[in-house]
């Protein structure tokens, strides 16, 4: 891709792709989800998780699955708040660049 | 590389952040290569890239996550990174090995703020300082001319004295002429003293000034030589 992913866009994909599983997901599958719309390494999504679980915008809990342990990350209402935030952003953001490439500034 | 040499590397780099980190970090990866499943193994690892580089991206994100964090205000959860102009593509690269140096940069700015501040808090005493230094400086350099300058004045007096003295001892010669005679002596006196002196004075000016002048400039230079060797040294 052209364009770099900033953190903060980042933080954005990753809750909204938590927020799609009303009972949460897993490390692996929400790596390979980002990756089907963005195109960044593997190993970036844990520090991701990571933070935002300290952020307290994803919350974790372990299940079993095929005999062994599997830890799903939810969103919190920290987190769907934060959704929201990012989302707003984003479309201001978004929408006064497509303006501008599409048309005059204003 | 198979799995198990992946995570023992891995282990081993992540051994410098805390247990608690590094148990979240390995359990992750480790229930990672189980979702991947094993035919997958050797494609994982080449996607997630080298253990080196997996621990470099974990702990650049926990030097960063001590340095800044999010909070939650009445507006909803506010993150100073939103605030960054421009944050959305392009502020930091895809690559996060990047974001480590942030905080080191934010420090050294720190640091200079504070010596900028302290210096502005010393700056009375500074000031006191550097006024004291200067002048006694001062001193020591019009030393000798406030020397001269007295011992030239003294001089004067001594001749003008005596002149005065003799002329008047010669008028007093007519009424009383002992204490003429006497007053005339005491003018020659005077107008001796004072031609010594004069001798003095001139001795100064003529001898001990260049001299005074030639070990002053000498000091300096010293002075200055001396803070350039220092400079190359540092």
């Amino acid at each position: 891709m052209v364009f770099n992913t900033g953190a903060a866009l980042l933080d954005a994909i990753v809750l909204a792709i938590v927020s799609k599983e009303q009972d949460g997901t897993y490390g692996y599958k929400i790596t390979q989800d980002v990756r089907s719309v963005l195109d960044i390494s593997e190993s970036t999504l844990y520090p991701v998780l990571r933070r935002l679980q300290k952020d307290e915008c994803l919350e974790t809990y372990d299940m079993a699955y095929e005999g062994r342990n599997r830890r799903y990350y939810k969103l919190t209402e920290k987190g769907s708040a934060q959704l929201n935030l990012y989302k707003v952003e984003w479309k201001n953001y978004s929408s006064k660049i497509s303006r501008l490439f599409e048309g005059g500034i204003g | 590389m198979d799995r198990k040499e992946f995570m023992k590397q891995l282990e081993l780099l992540l051994s410098d952040i805390s247990e608690d980190e590094r148990k979240e970090a390995l359990d992750y990866y480790e229930s990672y290569f189980d979702e991947a499943g094993d035919e997958e193994e050797a494609s994982v690892i080449q996607k997630l890239g080298s253990p080196g580089k997996v621990a470099a991206i974990i702990k650049a994100d926990l030097r960063e996550n001590s340095a800044s964090s999010g909070t939650y205000t009445e507006n909803g959860y506010y993150d100073e990174r939103m605030e960054e102009p421009g944050q959305m593509p392009g502020e930091r690269c895809t690559d996060r090995k990047e974001r480590g140096y942030q905080p080191k940069e934010k420090r050294g700015r720190g640091k200079l703020t504070l010596i900028l501040i302290l210096l502005i808090f010393l700056s009375p005493f500074l000031a006191g300082a550097t006024g004291g230094i200067i002048g006694f400086l001062v001193t020591v350099i019009f030393l000798p001319f406030l020397l001269a300058f007295g011992a030239g004045v003294g001089v004067l007096g001594m001749l003008i004295g005596g002149i005065v003295m003799i002329f008047t001892g010669i008028s007093l010669c007519f009424s009383t002429a002992a204490s003429g005679i006497l007053t005339v002596g005491i003018g020659c006196i005077f107008m001796a003293i004072g031609l010594a002196g004069l001798v003095f004075v001139v001795w100064i000016v003529s001898s001990l000034f260049p001299r005074f002048l030639r070990w002053f400039t000498d000091w300096c230079h010293r002075l200055l030589s001396k803070e350039r060797k220092d400079g190359k040294t540092v």
